[in-house]
């Protein structure tokens, strides 16, 4: 059977395993030098490659492997502060709603229709007679306490 | 958890001037000679007053004159004393609303006798009067707060 040089290649890889002749040992030994010759060659065009031209590769290559730039402290609170700003804006607006209606309407209440005038809780004149008055104009009523002293009682008051 | 620490930040001014506010009373005072006169007349600065002071029991004089008058700042639970032109006077907040005040005054004459002691609970913004007899004239303590 003859033997193609691919045979004598596979048999050179460690792929095949038949016997060969002086002839096709002589084959796979030039196959294996050829081999080593091309290995040679490119180990050496490698070490060829100036340090720093593999270093500029490096830095190249980090480039588009670093992170992107960090975002300001803004950009990184931004979607809080908003959220923030809303939600203190709602509940103010909130208070002042809750605060502000029923207040508006005693107030109604107060001018339109219920005006309590003062309420005397205690009065004591120890020198002399008090009077309640209650002054009423167009401004509104007016509460006054008169006192006539015992040293005037028969006056005028 | 953030936003609301910042919301409750933001918010606080509103509940605490409204707390400040429950604790002090802002008022305006005028002491006010009544005489009779032949020239009735009464002062420009007793103008807020001015109409009550044409009805009873001031329309026995004609003459009003302003003796002393001029903010007071009440402070919860804190007495206030005025000296007047004929006497002195003092003032006590001891309570307040929006709407209301509550009041004790006193008020001695000129002659160092107490004239009056009045608890009183007002509306915020009327005028409140008291007055006595000075022989044949008229003392009056007239007081609004806010």
């Amino acid at each position: 059977m003859t033997k193609r040089d691919l045979d004598f290649m596979e048999h050179a890889d460690g792929e095949a395993e038949a016997e060969l002749d002086a002839d096709g040992r002589a084959k796979v030994a030039v196959i294996h030098e050829l081999g080593e010759l091309v290995r040679g060659r490119l180990e050496s065009a490698a070490d060829g490659v100036p340090e720093a031209r593999l270093a500029r590769m490096w830095a190249d290559i980090d480039k588009q492997l670093a992170p992107p730039a960090p975002r300001g402290w803004f950009e990184h609170y931004r979607s809080y502060i908003l959220t923030a700003a809303i939600s203190a804006g709602a509940v103010a607006a909130l208070a002042l709603v809750l605060r502000s209606a029923p207040r508006a309407a005693i107030e109604g209440a107060a001018a339109g229709v219920v005006h309590r005038p003062s309420e005397i809780e205690e009065l004591d004149t120890p020198n002399g007679t008090g009077t309640v008055f209650n002054v009423a104009d167009e401004d509104g009523s007016t509460t006054v306490i008169w006192v006539t002293s015992n040293d005037t009682v028969g006056s005028d008051l | 958890m953030k936003w609301l620490a910042l919301a409750a930040v933001l918010i606080s001014p509103l509940f605490s001037r409204r707390a400040f506010a429950d604790e002090r009373a802002e008022c305006n005072y005028l002491e006010i000679a009544a005489t009779t006169s032949k020239s009735p007349a009464i002062d420009p600065e007793l103008q807020p007053l001015e109409k009550k002071l044409k009805r009873p029991p001031f329309a026995s004089w004609n003459t009003f004159h302003k003796l002393s008058g001029g903010p007071v700042a009440l402070d919860k639970l804190k007495a206030e004393t005025l000296k007047l032109g004929q006497g002195a006077a003092s003032l006590l907040l001891r309570d307040r609303t929006d709407k209301r005040l509550e009041l004790t005054i006193s008020i001695d004459g000129a002659d160092g006798k107490r004239v009056l002691d009045n608890k009183q609970s007002i509306a915020a913004g009327d005028w409140v009067v008291w007055g006595h007899n000075v022989k044949d004239d008229g003392h009056i303590l007239a007081l609004v707060c806010k």
